[in-house]
C-alpha cells in the first residue's frame, strides 16, 4: 500500500477538525428585521398595530399599487414608505387619493413626498441619546408622547394640523386633495411594538388615523417592504452599461495578464552600479556650502584664473591684479580695468563673503575665465 | 513546500503559464462590441455570461494545437569568445517532437549589457528548426546564463505557452580588440596623429633590422655601398632598437577606475590599452608580464615573449572586474619588483588624480624609480573639466565649480613635482589612451632608456 504523504494529511486532518468545530460551536443568531416591518415582533416592528387593525377593522395587506381611479372608499396605510423612485407610482397614490379615498403616511422626513415640505426641527437637537417625554397637542388637548422625528411639516394654508408640538410646529397634517384626503405624520415611531402603549402614543394614532370613519382598511407592504421597495442593484442601469462594466472587466483582466507575465530574466537596471567621477568633487561642494566657505571658495577661483592666464600670457602668478587684466585688456569685454581689478584686490582682502556676492562674483570670474581660455 | 514555492513561482509571473495573446484581445473586443451592439435591443444576464465564457472557453481549445511543454527540446550555439562592442550572432537550435508547428520567440538569459535582438516571429516546423539572433555586448566579463525563456503559440495564435528551458553554459566577453589588430595590422598609422615614428634611428644604436631605399634625410653614413652597386640604387640600413626589453604593465582595479565614461568605464578603457600596449611590445619582440591590483594583488602573469604571450595575458584580464575598496599602490610596486627583478620599464594604468593624492604613493615611485622606469598613465577625467567649465547658476554649482579648479590645480602642481623627480604622469582622452602610452612606450625604447 502507498504511504500517505503527512504534508497532504496534516492540512486535510486541519480542515476537518475546522469543519467540526464549526458544527458544534454554530448558534443560531437573532432573526434580523427591518425597521417598521409589518411582520416584525421586533421593538422596531409594527406587527402589533398591524395585528390589531386586522383583527378589529377588517384590514388587508396589499402588495400591489392601489388601483386607478376608482373611488373605492379605501383608507390605506403607508408605513415609513421608501422615495418613489419612479414618477409613475406617485401618481398612482394621487389618482388615489383624487378619487375619494384616504392615505396616511408615517414617515420620520416626508419631505418632498406628495408635494409635503418639511424642515430640520432645532428645539429637538437636545440631549444625543434616549428621547425625553414631552408634551404634544392635538385638538388643544395636552398628550404626552416621546417624538423620535428630528423633522416637523411646514402646513400649506388649507392643511389642518391635527398634532403639533409645545412650539407649535406640525407633527401630523391631514390635506384634502381632490375628493380624497391625505393625512401625513413624522412619528412612525409612535406605534412600533415597543412605544405603542408607552405614553399615549396609542390616543395620538387615534387622533391622526381616521379610525372613526366607514372604509375599506388596506396596509400598503408594496411601499412599506423595504426590500421590494429599492431596484435591484442589476436592474438599475440600461443593458449597454453592464456590457461595458463586465466586458471592460474581462478585457482588463486579459490584457494584464497579456502585459503583465514575465518573459526573460530579471534585469539589475544600469543606474544601480554605474558610477561618476565627480562624486567626490560633489561630496566635497556639499561640505563647503553647509560650512559656508565662501571666501576660500572665491580665492580658489581666483587662483585658477591667475594659473590660466599665467599659462597663456605668461604673466607671473605674483603680479598684482592691475598688471595681469592690462596684459590681457584687449580679450576682455569689460573695459574698466581699473574699477576692475580694484574690486578683485579689494574682494581679497575681504575676510568672508557671503552668499550673493559668492555666486555674483563667481559669475563674473567665470565670464572672465571663458573669455581669455577661448583666445 | 516546494510545491508550493513552485506554484509561488509561477503566481510571480515567472517560468511557465499561458498568456492571452494581441489577437485574442482583438477578439474580445469584437465579442464586447457586438453585445454592446445586440444590447441595445435585447439584454439579458444570463447571454452575457454565457457569451464570455463560451468564448474564452472555445478559445482555449487553440492549446492544443501548438506543441506539448515536453515536446520541444533546445540547443543553445555561442561563439568561444564575444569581443566587446562587436556584433555576434548566437544561435539556437530547437527540436519540435510533436506534429503541429508553432510560432517561437524566445528571451536569453543573458544581462541588458548584451543588447541582444531577437527575432519576433520564428516559424517552427515539426523537426530542427535554427533561430539566430545577435547580441553586442558591451561589458566584458564571464557570463553564466543558465536557462532559456521561450513563448510559443499555433498558428492561429489564440493563446501562448510559456516554458523556461534549464540550459547553462559559459559565455566569454574579452575586451574589444580592434585597437590591437589595427596595431599589428600597421603601426605606423596607427601612431600617424602622435607625430612619433614608431622606429626613430638614432645613429650608432640599435639594431640591424633591414635595408631599404635612402630617402632624403637619413644618416650618410648608414648607406650600405654593398646594395646600392648591386641595386643601381642607393639603398640604406635600417636600424631599430634593440630587443628583448622587459615591459611591466600595472592595471589598477581599484574604485575611482570603476567611473562612467562614455564607452565604458575606466577599466575597460584601460584594458584594452593594456592589450594593445602588451601587443606591441610582444610584436617588438620585448617581455611583457602584468600585475592588477586593488586592495589585493588581482591577477599576475609573468614575462613572455613572442605574440603566443598575448593570448596568455587577454586570457588573465578578460574577466578582471572593477573592486570596491580603495587601491594599495605600495603593495602592488612590492610586487611588482619582486616579480621584475630585471630594469624593465613599468607603466602603471590608474586613475592618476586619487593617485597624487596620496603622499606616501610617491616615496614608494621614487623607490622604484631607482631600478625600473615608471610610466604613470590614466585616461583624462572630463567631467573634471566639465564642472569647471559649467556655469555657476547655483550655489552648488559654483562651489562645485570652485572645487573642481582647486583640485586641478593641486594635480597639476603634483604633477609637476613628481615629473622633476622623473616620474611621467600622462593623462589622456579616452580614445587616446592606447595611442599616447604607447608612443611613450616607443620614444622611451628610441631613446634607450630602457636599459
Amino acid at each position: 500500500m502507498r504511504r500517505i504523504n503527512p504534508a497532504v494529511l496534516y492540512p486535510l486532518f486541519l480542515v476537518i477538525v475546522l469543519v467540526l468545530v464549526t458544527i458544534f460551536t454554530y448558534k443560531e443568531e437573532a432573526k434580523q428585521y427591518p425597521p417598521f416591518a409589518m411582520d416584525s415582533p421586533s421593538p422596531t416592528g409594527t406587527k402589533a398595530i398591524v395585528t390589531y387593525l386586522q383583527e378589529n377593522l377588517d384590514a388587508k395587506i396589499d402588495e400591489e399599487l392601489p388601483s386607478e381611479g376608482n373611488n373605492l372608499n379605501q383608507i390605506r396605510v403607508l408605513i415609513d414608505p421608501a422615495l418613489f423612485s419612479k414618477i409613475e407610482v406617485e401618481e398612482a397614490y394621487l389618482d388615489f387619493i383624487e378619487s375619494g379615498n384616504t392615505l396616511v403616511v408615517l414617515k420620520e422626513n416626508p419631505d418632498e413626498l406628495f408635494d409635503i415640505q418639511s424642515e430640520y426641527s432645532f428645539q429637538t437637537l437636545t440631549v444625543v441619546g434616549e428621547a425625553e417625554e414631552t408634551t404634544v397637542f392635538a385638538d388643544n388637548e395636552p398628550f404626552q408622547a416621546t417624538i423620535f422625528s428630528n423633522f416637523r411639516i411646514t402646513p400649506s394654508p388649507d392643511d389642518t394640523v391635527l398634532v403639533e408640538d409645545e412650539s407649535g410646529d406640525a407633527i401630523a397634517i391631514e390635506r384634502n386633495i381632490g375628493d380624497g384626503k391625505l393625512i401625513v405624520s413624522t412619528e412612525p415611531g409612535w406605534i412600533t411594538n415597543h412605544f405603542i402603549l408607552s405614553s399615549n402614543h396609542l390616543e395620538l394614532f387615534q387622533e391622526i388615523a381616521p379610525l372613526d370613519e366607514d372604509g375599506e382598511w388596506v396596509l400598503d407592504s408594496l411601499s412599506a417592504d423595504h426590500v421590494s421597495a429599492s431596484i435591484p442593484i442589476y436592474e438599475v442601469y440600461h443593458g449597454w452599461v453592464y456590457i461595458i462594466i463586465f466586458c471592460g472587466a474581462v478585457l482588463t483582466l486579459l490584457f494584464l495578464w497579456y502585459q503583465g507575465k514575465r518573459f526573460g530574466p530579471v534585469h539589475v537596471r544600469r543606474e544601480d552600479i554605474v558610477r561618476y567621477s565627480n562624486e567626490r568633487i560633489k561630496a566635497i561642494s556639499i561640505w563647503h556650502v553647509k560650512g559656508k566657505h565662501y571666501k576660500e571658495a572665491i580665492d580658489k577661483q581666483l587662483d585658477y584664473l591667475k594659473e590660466i592666464i599665467r599659462a597663456r600670457f605668461g604673466v607671473p602668478l605674483h603680479h598684482s591684479w592691475q598688471d595681469r587684466l592690462q596684459h590681457i585688456q584687449k580679450f576682455l569685454t569689460i573695459k574698466n580695468i581699473d574699477e576692475l581689478s580694484h574690486q578683485i584686490s579689494e574682494l581679497e582682502q575681504k575676510d568672508a563673503v557671503n552668499k550673493q556676492e559668492f555666486l555674483a562674483w563667481s559669475k563674473w570670474l567665470d565670464e572672465i575665465r571663458e573669455e581669455v581660455e577661448q583666445k | 513546500m516546494k510545491r508550493f514555492r513552485r506554484l509561488l513561482d509561477r503566481l510571480l509571473f515567472r517560468d511557465r503559464g499561458i498568456i492571452p495573446t494581441k489577437k485574442l484581445l482583438y477578439l474580445f473586443l469584437a465579442l464586447s462590441g457586438a453585445l454592446f451592439l445586440i444590447s441595445f435591443l435585447f439584454f439579458s444576464w444570463i447571454l452575457l455570461g454565457l457569451a464570455i465564457v463560451a468564448v474564452l472557453g472555445l478559445t482555449l481549445f487553440d492549446l492544443f494545437y501548438s506543441p506539448n511543454r515536453k515536446d520541444l527540446e533546445v540547443h543553445r550555439d555561442v561563439p568561444d569568445e564575444l569581443e566587446r562592442f562587436e556584433t555576434e550572432l548566437i544561435t539556437i537550435t530547437l527540436e519540435n517532437k510533436s506534429i503541429f508547428p508553432c510560432y517561437v520567440r524566445i528571451e536569453d538569459d543573458l544581462p541588458q549589457s548584451f543588447q541582444a535582438s531577437y527575432p519576433t516571429r520564428f516559424l517552427l516546423q515539426p523537426g530542427k528548426g535554427e533561430l539566430e539572433y545577435s547580441v553586442k555586448p558591451s561589458v566584458r566579463g564571464k557570463y553564466h546564463p543558465n536557462k532559456i525563456y521561450i513563448r510559443y503559440h499555433s498558428q492561429l495564435g489564440l493563446w501562448e505557452k510559456q516554458i523556461t528551458m534549464p540550459y547553462e553554459q559559459e559565455i566569454k566577453v574579452i575586451p574589444n580588440l580592434s585597437e590591437t589588430k589595427r596595431y599589428l595590422e600597421s603601426a605606423q598609422s596607427f601612431l600617424l596623429h602622435e607625430g612619433i615614428k614608431t622606429r626613430r634611428l638614432k645613429s650608432g644604436q640599435g639594431e640591424f633590422a633591414n635595408i631599404r631605399n635612402y630617402v632624403v634625410g637619413d644618416d650618410p653614413r648608414k648607406i650600405n655601398w654593398r646594395q646600392s652597386a648591386k641595386l643601381q640604387e642607393v639603398m640604406t640600413n635600417n636600424d631599430e632598437p634593440e630587443h628583448g626589453k622587459y615591459v611591466t604593465i600595472l592595471i589598477d582595479c581599484g574604485r575611482l577606475m570603476g567611473a562612467e565614461l562614455k564607452s565604458g568605464n575606466r577599466l575597460e578603457r584601460t584594458i584594452e590599452a593594456a592589450i594593445t600596449l602588451a601587443a606591441c611590445a610582444l610584436d617588438n619582440g620585448d617581455h611583457v608580464s602584468v600585475v592588477a591590483f586593488a586592495k589585493d594583488i588581482e591577477m599576475t602573469i609573468p614575462a613572455g615573449k613572442g605574440l603566443d604571450h598575448l593570448n596568455t595575458i587577454l586570457r588573465g584580464i578578460y574577466d578582471l572586474e572593477v573592486q570596491a575598496s580603495e587601491s594599495n599602490y605600495a603593495m602592488a610596486f612590492q610586487h611588482a619588483q619582486r616579480i621584475q627583478t630585471r630594469r624593465s620599464m613599468m607603466i602603471l594604468f590608474t586613475d592618476v588624480y586619487s593617485l597624487t593624492h596620496e603622499s606616501h604613493s610617491f616615496y614608494f615611485l621614487k623607490q622604484l624609480r631607482r631600478k625600473h622606469l615608471v610610466l604613470l598613465t590614466g585616461i583624462e577625467d572630463e567631467l573634471l573639466h566639465r564642472t569647471i567649465e559649467q556655469e555657476p547658476t547655483t550655489i552648488y554649482r559654483a562651489m562645485q565649480k570652485s572645487t573642481a579648479q582647486e583640485q586641478y590645480l593641486a594635480f597639476n602642481r603634483m604633477k609637476l613635482v613628481w615629473s622633476r623627480q622623473g616620474i611621467t604622469l600622462i593623462e589622456s582622452k579616452e580614445d587616446k589612451l592606447a595611442v599616447s602610452t604607447i608612443s611613450h612606450y616607443i620614444d622611451a625604447l628610441n631613446r634607450g632608456l630602457i636599459g
